[in-house]
Order: structure tokens, then C-alpha cells, then sequence
């Protein structure tokens, strides 16, 4: 958190001389590396998407990776195989988590085996979603707040997901409970470049995950924040994979912004 | 290392040096001392020489107070004075008993053709033993040109060889592969924990104030430790203690103004000299309210003041006070600062030994406030270090002088504590304070074995203890707590002992050239915690603990040096190999910031460097400068990175050039300029990209595999005095200047990202800072 005040402020000093500009990087190529990203809900059935990296000159299609063998098992002893229903994509429509039980991937792809595990951590609501209009740098601007009790005792890690006008924010908004453990959270989804009007209708979803995920989701963001060591995040999947697999509590609300 | 060997060490040292002399001086010499001063302010003048002319070869130099101590046998003599930039002083004495004899020297008149004044001592960089010191002539660098005309110690020093700049405008620097944090930097002896302001791009100390700068690349002496790479050290002025002066500058950006006088004329001074940024004030001028409530600036304050309790005693009492505040609307506001004072008493114990003790004190702390929806809080944390240190001089003979001494400094680092409102969501909670204790003796004997050969040699004995009351945490290989060690007030939980020797040689050759060698301990117990490039105010300081070993350095080092033409040109080649123990990086994802298990976020490793440095200047006539070029590699090895291969550090650069020129057109007209070059720092692009969440994500395949664009840059700058006129006390200056004149975008930083306006391709974007900054300030003396 306060990494992030100290790069807005950064970044916001950098903008008053700063010019930028398009330019050409001559990157090395590397070899092709499997991505699988596995989803288990309460709200939606299990899907793992599998895929392959590409060189950074390519175009933004990454090749689906067909033909795996993909199954979830859980700590009850329930195995789910999972069906390519679409190219590189596999699922299950018997396969709906439940909180407070741990899943296991299994992941056969041409002979390499992937592995992960992720518990559906207890899941936690949001009553309702606040609104606000706070003064940024030099402007004002419109922002949510995610309002719910955060359960004491027990070490909890949020991710949210803000839909501005039927369009996903890119901005990652990932946190833990130690500033507000047992308490009541309102913090907000602070995008500098804010692009909420009044009358927009702004949907949050809230992800409870686990303390992996959250370790994943944070790479994310420092890649995101163009920070000066960038690293792949910490995979939770084992066997070298890039991605994750998560089992997730999942809640929708809307607001419409006054 | 036990304390017990380090104690026994040190004693035997201390009991051959303390012999030595009885068995080399004549009874019947006799001892010159006295202080030297500036005759028109009464500056204590450090490094002045004195000499004997009917004794040829007997040369001693005043300390860092301007005592010096010089023996004869008995009879009459003449002494000769002098100092860069004065007029030598010639005395007849007769030492028929013990003299006390205070100089004072009279600043000479610069003509056109000599810009920079020879003196005796001019030839002292090639004769000591000394090498990888850098002195910084404050008038010289005040005539170079800077980013929106704000002169500053800090980055002028980053011309000279092997001190990198840390990026573009920055006041940040890396001294031979050292890392930002490795640098200590002292301000009248008390560590300056952040030497900078508005994120890097100005640094704490205003050359107003300044009196003396030395920067130690390797070769320290004995009585400086703590950190692996480099000293700064750097000695505010007493103030004027003949009369009143005033001076100051209005530019661009901030304002200076500096007033000193007598508190009791010859015996007391003081000096208070004060800085501000006033970039905020145009914010106020904006008609919109919220860019109005918006802050940023700085401020510096200095203070000093001396009184002589008679004719052994002199006390000092500095301070250094300095803020910056930034802030957005009520939204968010920051401000941090340093705070140093030093107390100091010198004492003449007899004619021959120099003591002095001080007490020092530092702290350097943040304050984030924060307002969102109905919570408000506030995030603090500190370093604070209370000091006693003991120093002595010692001036055995013409020929030998030991200095030796100890201090100790407590440490208290607060990582972080959050106070918030009773009505707010967040809550109050506080990272437990990690308290320290660092104490060290040293001897260093600095002696004249025979003409040609000159040698100082010391020993410092170092220890950091960690202490309670506090929790301290065991961690498996992948940084979970294995166990949880809960250490009572006072209690030590880790404590590190280490012998740092240090060796410096000179010899002289026919031809008047010189070679040096040397060799170097260094041990660091405070590691400095940043993923930034450079230094920003949220860093942690962590001292060494259960977890966290000390870092040790090991410098060789090996020199050429040779001046010529009658000492017109200065020429110096050094290389160096330079080895690095614990040095620390971070696991991926790490969260340094008000983690209580910061420790298991740390990665422990090894670092080289080795390099060789060139260096030609001229020092005298109408145009002079120098030239200075640094050929060097950085490298660093972790076992989990790389695949535990060695990789470049980030500041690792392999070419590094700065050319800087000073030319004096006429009596009133002044021209500077520097160029500088350097390869790009070593840094991680992506080597591919995939996508999660239905976004692109870059992949990284190795650390610092790839390097920024080369740097380059020219400064002009013009300075223009008043027409000259004896009798006027009062005295101006223009000075013009242009930062990056032929406006090459060098780049700060490269992201990358999807084309926003073709989302199926990625693209590198270059961020570019300065590009033809002028500047413009006006400086006033009367």
C-alpha cells in the first residue's frame, strides 16, 4: 500500500517533464513455456484453461494447448475429469467448490505431469458497494468502496475485479486483512485514470482466495506497476508451469455512480 | 571472531605503536603546535601543510580541526605555511622549548592565469600513502552546471572516476560496485541515513554550508567503518569569526541564504544557513482549488556554532534539519527528513596529543497520512542512532602519527506503525522496533618509513549486537517461521564481532610518479531494504540480526599516479578487485514494506567488482578540468537466481566517462560544461509474453539479461560577476545554464504493454526525464 503512494507519487512528479515515446527493444526469443490457469467457483463450474507462451513479437494469440488429461480431485476423495469443451479449454459440470475445501489439479499434457493445490478459503460478502469523490493529484475523481466485515482470527486475502461500462479494469486490486483484521473494510479501488462518470453502472466482484493466490495476484500487480526487478510471480502449480490454480469464493454487485 | 581475540589484537597494536616512538625520537627535540586558520573568516583550515625549510623532507598536515604538531631538535628555523588557494605564510622561529604558535593564513588574489592557485602541498595526492580518496574543491564545483542550477556536492562527484550516477538528474551515486546503500555518508560526523530530497533529484546538503568534502572509494582509514563501498565525509563550516557575512542565491527553484558572524570575536562563531524549494508556490497561482491544496517542497536548515573554553578546549555544536512534504489535496499527504546533531569538545591533552568526543545523534523518519471514504490514518517509521565516539591524534614524530579511538552508536529502527482514528476502519497496529548496538575501536598509524616509502596501516574492530526486547523469527529455505525466539530488553540475540584491516602503500618513484597499493576490510551491519533503482523515502533500514550476517567487503587496489609539468596536470590510474559477502536481494513478490517477517523475504548472496580508473586534470590557467574514464564489471550471484550464476548488477556499467571544462574568459566571464557517457544499467526485459485472466503477461527468463540504451548528456553553464571593486563589500553573480543541451532523450525507464491502439500487438514504451532544462539564479555576498 504504501509502495503504491510512494510510485503514484513518483509517477506523478515524472509526468510534470516526462515525454514518452514508441520504441523498438530487440528481445531475445525463448522457448515456448505451458500457461494453466485453473478455476474452481462456488458461483460457476470448474475451468483450466491451458495455453503456450509466445516471443514478444508475436501478435497477442497464444496458441491453445489440446489433448491434455485434466482432472480435480478433493479432500473428500471426489476425482473430477475434466473435457476439452473448447480448444484448450477443460471442464467439468459436475464440479462446483465449496468453501473450506482443499482441491487438487492434476495436469497430463504430452507427457508432463502439473500439480496444484488450492483451498476455497470460508467465503466472506460485501454488504454493499460505498461511492466516493476524492481529489487526486490535480483532479477529482470517482471511486467505489467494497463495504464488509472481515472475520477476525483468521487470516484472509481479497481480490476484486471492477467493471467500468461492461469493460474490465485492468488495475489489479489485491489485499490481506492486516490493516483491518476483525473490522469493518471500506477501502476503495483507487484508478488514478478513472474513467467512471456519473450514471455509470460499476460492478465489483469479490474473489476470497487463498494465501498462494494472493502471493500470485501480487506478482501480478508488481509486474503491472512496472517495478525495477520484474520476476514470473510464484506459481502455486508445480512441474513448470507458468499460472495458477485457485478455488475461489465469487460475488457480484453493482452500483450505479450518483 | 571473539571479542576476546579482537581486544588482545588491538592492545598488542596499541602497546608497539605507543613504544615505537620512545625508541625513535632524540630526547632533545622540541614540539611546534598550533592551529590553522583562514585569516579573513577564522575557517579551521584541514590538510594546510607545514614545513621546515632547513629540514628538508619534514612535512606535517593539519586534522580535521586544524591542529597540527610539528618536532625539531633545538635552534632556529623557518617555517613555512601554506594551503591551496592561500598565500604561503613564512615565520622565523627559535624552539628553544615547546612553541604554540596559531597561523593564520590570508586567502591570495586569483589572477587570470592561475585560476586554480598552486601551492606547496600540491604534489600531495602523488607523495601520500593514501589512495581512492576524491577531495571536492566546493568553489571549483560551484561553477559547474546542474540541473535547474541547483549546485550540489552529491552530483558533482559523480564526474570524477568510479562514483556512478544513480540516473538521470539523480543525487543518488555507487561507488565501485557498491550498492546506494553502501555509501556512509557523514555530515559532521553523524550519518545522513537519506542524502536526498524530491525523490533523488537534490541532495540534503547545501554546498553553502559545507567547509570540506572527502569521498573514500577505497583505502579507508581505520577510523571510518559501517559500510562496504565508500565514506562521505563531509565538515559544515564553523562560520566567520572576524565579521558579519551574509550571502545567499535566488533560483529557479529554491532560494538559499546563509549568515555568519562572530559570537565573540576569535574565540566563537556561529553559522546558520537555510534552504527552500518553492516549486508549490505556482500551484497557488492555479485557479482550480484542488491543485492549490496540492505540496511540494523542501527545506534545509543548518546550524553551527564554536566557542575556545581557553587555550585545550574548543566545543562545537552542529545541526542539520531538513523536510520534504508532498502532498495531494487532503487525499494523501508524505513528508520526510533527517535530523542531525553532533556535539563535539577538543582537547589538547599536551603538545602532541589531540583529542576529541563527540556526542551524535540521528534520526531519519516518514509520515504518510492517508484519507480515504471515512478512514484516516496515519503510517510513521524511523531510524533514530544515538552516538559517543572517541577520537585521538596522536603526532609521535615529523613522521608518525597514530590516530586511534572507539565509538558506540544504539540503533532503533521502527519499521512501521499505523495509527488511524477511533471512527476508522483501519486499524491501529505497529511492526515491532528492532533495537541494535554498534561499537568499534580502531588504531591506524600512518608513517614515513624512508623517503620513498609512505604507509599507513590500521585495524578496526567492529561488533553489531541485536537486541530486545523483541521477537526474533527462525526461517526454513522457503521462509516460513520454524520457530519464534522472544528476546527480554537488553538481551543480545546475535552479535558479530569482525577484524577489519586496512594497508595503504606508497612508493615513489625516480621520475616523481608514484604507485600506491591497498587493501581493505569493510564490514556493514545496517542493510538498507529498496526495490526501487534509487533510494526512495519508504526504504527500511535493517540491521543485522539472527538472520541477517553482516556484509564484508575485501579491496584490493593498485595505483599509478604522476604529476606534471611543474604539477600543472595530475594523473592517476587505479584499478581494483573488490569481493562482497551476504550481499541481500529479495524473493519474488517480497513485501518489504511494514512486514514483520521481512527477514524471510531476503535472499543472501555474493558479489565482484573490478575495474580500473583513469583520471587526467589540469589544474592551472585559463582553461582547465579533467578528464575521467571508468572501465568496470559488477556482478552478483544468488543460488536461487540465475540459476546460481553470476549476473550483472544492476548498476554494473561498463563504460563510464565524464569530460569537464572550465573556462575563465575574462576577469567577470566564466564558462563551464561537462559531458558525460555511460553504458546502460543492466536490466530484465521480457522474453516472451502469455496470458492470464484474459490479459498479456510478460515472461522473464533471467535477471538483468538485457541493458537500457547508453547514456549521454552535455550542461553549458555561464557565470558573470559584478564588476570587481575592492573597496565594495557587496558582490553578485549570474549564472546561466543549460542541463542537457543537445536534448538526447535518455531513458529513465522502458515498459512495456499492449498497443492501445492495436490490441493484438505489445510495445515498449522509453520514458524520457530532461531534455534542455534551463536555468538561471542569482547569488549575492556582502
Amino acid at each position: 500500500m504504501k509502495a503504491f503512494y510512494t510510485l503514484l507519487a513518483i509517477s506523478t512528479l515524472m509526468i510534470a517533464v516526462a515525454c514518452k515515446k514508441v520504441i523498438n527493444v530487440d528481445l531475445n526469443n525463448a522457448a515456448s513455456e505451458i500457461v494453466i490457469e485453473g478455476i474452481v467457483t462456488n458461483t460457476s463450474t470448474a475451468q483450466v484453461r491451458i495455453s503456450n507462451s509466445v516471443n514478444f513479437s508475436n501478435s497477442n494469440i497464444f496458441p491453445t494447448v489440446s489433448g491434455a488429461m485434466v482432472t480435480i480431485s478433493d479432500n473428500l476423495n471426489n476425482n473430477y475429469i475434466l473435457q476439452e469443451t473448447q480448444p484448450g479449454i477443460y471442464t467439468n459440470n459436475n464440479l462446483m467448490g465449496l468453501p473450506g475445501h482443499t482441491y487438487q489439479l492434476n495436469v497430463n499434457t504430452n507427457g508432463h505431469i502439473y500439480t496444484a493445490s488450492s483451498t476455497m478459503p470460508y467465503q466472506v460478502f460485501m454488504d454493499t458497494i460505498l461511492t466516493d469523490n476524492i481529489s487526486f493529484g490535480n483532479k477529482y475523481i470517482k471511486i467505489v468502496e467494497p463495504l464488509y466485515s472481515d472475520p477476525a482470527n483468521v487470516a484472509n486475502y481479497y481480490w476484486f475485479i471492477e467493471t467500468i461500462r461492461q469493460t474490465v479494469n485492468k488495475k489489479i486490486f489485491v489485499w490481506d486483512d492486516n490493516l483491518t483484521n476483525g473490522g469493518i473494510s471500506n477501502r476503495p479501488l483507487i484508478e488514478p485514470d478513472s474513467t467512471i462518470n456519473t450514471g455509470d453502472t460499476i460492478q465489483v466482484e469479490m474473489r476470497c482466495i487463498d494465501k498462494n493466490i494472493y502471493n500470485y495476484v501480487r506478482g501480478l500487480e508488481d509486474l503491472q506497476n512496472n517495478g525495477t526487478t520484474p520476476a514470473n510471480p510464484n506459481t502455486n502449480i508445480s512441474g513448470g508451469a507458468l499460472g495458477y490454480f485457485s478455488a475461489q469464493t465469487r460475488q457480484i454487485r453493482k452500483v450505479k455512480m450518483p | 571472531m571473539h571479542l576476546y581475540t579482537c581486544r588482545t589484537i588491538l592492545l598488542f597494536s596499541f602497546l608497539y605503536l605507543l613504544l615505537y616512538p620512545s625508541i625513535t625520537s632524540a630526547q632533545n627535540k622540541t614540539t611546534i603546535s598550533g592551529i590553522v586558520k583562514d585569516k579573513v573568516t577564522g575557517e579551521l583550515m584541514i590538510g594546510a601543510s607545514i614545513k621546515i625549510e632547513e629540514l628538508p623532507g619534514t612535512v606535517v598536515f593539519t586534522n580535521a580541526y586544524g591542529f597540527y604538531a610539528i618536532s625539531t631538535p633545538k635552534g632556529k628555523y623557518t617555517l613555512l605555511i601554506s594551503s591551496i588557494g592561500y598565500t604561503n605564510f613564512i615565520k622565523s622561529i627559535s624552539t628553544e622549548k615547546n612553541l604554540q604558535l596559531n597561523i593564520e593564513l590570508s586567502p591570495a588574489a586569483i589572477t587570470l592565469e592561475e585560476v586554480i592557485v598552486a601551492s606547496r602541498n600540491k604534489n600531495e595526492h602523488v607523495e601520500k600513502a593514501l589512495m581512492g580518496v576524491e577531495k571536492i574543491n566546493i568553489n571549483e564545483i560551484n561553477k559547474l552546471p546542474v540541473l535547474f542550477g541547483e549546485k550540489d556536492v552529491l552530483k558533482s562527484i559523480q564526474l570524477l572516476p568510479g562514483i556512478q550516477s544513480a540516473g538521470d538528474g539523480n543525487s543518488g551515486f555507487f561507488v565501485r560496485g557498491g550498492g546506494a546503500d553502501q555509501n556512509l555518508i557523514l555530515l559532521d560526523e553523524a550519518p545522513v541515513y537519506n542524502a536526498s530530497h524530491l525523490l533523488g533529484f537534490f541532495s540534503t546538503f547545501n554546498s553553502d554550508a559545507i567547509k570540506d568534502f572527502s569521498l573514500y572509494k577505497g583505502g579507508m582509514p581505520a577510523q571510518y567503518g559501517g559500510r562496504l563501498s565508500s565514506v562521505v565525509d563531509i565538515k559544515m563550516k564553523d562560520g566567520n569569526n572576524k565579521d558579519y557575512d551574509v550571502n545567499g542565491g535566488i533560483g529557479l527553484i529554491s532560494s538559499r541564504l546563509n549568515i555568519e558572524g562572530p559570537l565573540d570575536k576569535d574565540n566563537g562563531s556561529f553559522i546558520i544557513s537555510g534552504r527552500r524549494t518553492y516549486a508549490d508556490m505556482f500551484l497557488k497561482l492555479s485557479p482550480d482549488t484542488t491543485i492549490k491544496s496540492n505540496k511540494l517542497y523542501f527545506y534545509d536548515l543548518n546550524l553551527k556554532t564554536n566557542y575556545r573554553l581557553g587555550k585545550k578546549d574548543r566545543l562545537f555544536l552542529s545541526g542539520y534539519f531538513g523536510r520534504d512534504v508532498l502532498g495531494f489535496g487532503d487525499t494523501f499527504g508524505t513528508d520526510w527528513g533527517n535530523t542531525t546533531a553532533t556535539l563535539r569538545w577538543n582537547h589538547l591533552v599536551s603538545n602532541r596529543i589531540f583529542s576529541n568526543t563527540s556526542l551524535i545523534y540521528s534520526n531519519y523518519n516518514y509520515i504518510i497520512k492517508i484519507k480515504s471514504g471515512s478512514s484516516n490514518f496515519k503510517i510513521t517509521s524511523k531510524i533514530e542512532d544515538f552516538n559517543i565516539k572517541q577520537d585521538f591524534d596522536y603526532f609521535i614524530t615529523n613522521n608518525n602519527k597514530i590516530k586511534f579511538g572507539g565509538d558506540m552508536i544504539e540503533h532503533t529502527v521502527s519499521p512501521g506503525h499505523i495509527e488511524a482514528d477511533a471512527s476508522s476502519n483501519v486499524k491501529s497496529s505497529t511492526v515491532q522496533n528492532r533495537y541494535s548496538i554498534e561499537s568499534a575501536f580502531y588504531v591506524s598509524d600512518e608513517v614515513g618509513v624512508s623517503k620513498k616509502i609512505d604507509l599507513v596501516y590500521g585495524l578496526r574492530c567492529s561488533n553489531l549486537s541485536a537486541i530486545g526486547p523483541g521477537n526474533y523469527y527462525q526461517y526454513d529455505n522457503n521462509g516460513n517461521t520454524i520457530d519464534t525466539l522472544h528476546v527480554a530488553s537488553g538481551k543480545s540475540v546475535a552479535s558479530y564481532w569482525n577484524l577489519e584491516p586496512r594497508i595503504s602503500i606508497s612508493y615513489i618513484l625516480t621520475n616523481n610518479g608514484s604507485i600506491k597499493a591497498s587493501y581493505n576490510r569493510n564490514v556493514q551491519n545496517l542493510h538498507l531494504l529498496s526495490n526501487a533503482v534509487t533510494t526512495t523515502p519508504t526504504d527500511l533500514w535493517l540491521p543485522s540480526s539472527n538472520n541477517v550476517k553482516p556484509e564484508i567487503a575485501d579491496q584490493v587496489a593498485i595505483g599509478y599516479y604522476k604529476n606534471s609539468h611543474n604539477n600543472k596536470y595530475e594523473l592517476s590510474v587505479e584499478t581494483y578487485y573488490k569481493l562482497m559477502q551476504h550481499q541481500i536481494d529479495y524473493r519474488n513478490g517480497a513485501d518489504l514494506t511494514a512486514n514483520d517477517n521481512v527477514e524471510s523475504e531476503l535472499l543472501y548472496g555474493k558479489g565482484r567488482a573490478y575495474g580500473i580508473e583513469f583520471y587526467v586534470k589540469k589544474k592551472v590557467g585559463k582553461l582547465n578540468g579533467w578528464i575521467s574514464y571508468t572501465l568496470s564489471r559488477t556482478e552478483r550471484r544468488f543460488d536461487s537466481i540465475n540459476h546460481g550464476n553470476y549476473f550483472p548488477a544492476r548498476q554494473d556499467r561498463t563504460h563510464d566517462l565524464s569530460i569537464v571544462a572550465l573556462y575563465k574568459l575574462n576577469k567577470r566571464w566564466s564558462l563551464s560544461g561537462t559531458w558525460v557517457y555511460y553504458t546502460g544499467n543492466a536490466v530484465t526485459f521480457p522474453s516472451g509474453k502469455y496470458q492470464v485472466n484474459g490479459q498479456t503477461v510478460f515472461m522473464y527468463t533471467e535477471r538483468n539479461g538485457y541493458r537500457m540504451p547508453a547514456y549521454h548528456r552535455l550542461d553549458l553553464a555561464a557565470t558573470v560577476e559584478n564588476k570587481h571593486n575592492s573597496l565594495r563589500r557587496y558582490q553578485s553573480s549570474w549564472t546561466f545554464g543549460l542541463y542537457n543541451a543537445y536534448g538526447r532523450e535518455n531513458a529513465y525507464s522502458i515498459a512495456f504493454q499492449d498497443d492501445p491502439n492495436d490490441p493484438t500487438k505489445t510495445q515498449a514504451v522509453q520514458t524520457s526525464l530532461f531534455k534542455f532544462i534551463p536555468s538561471i539564479s542569482w547569488n549575492f555576498k556582502f
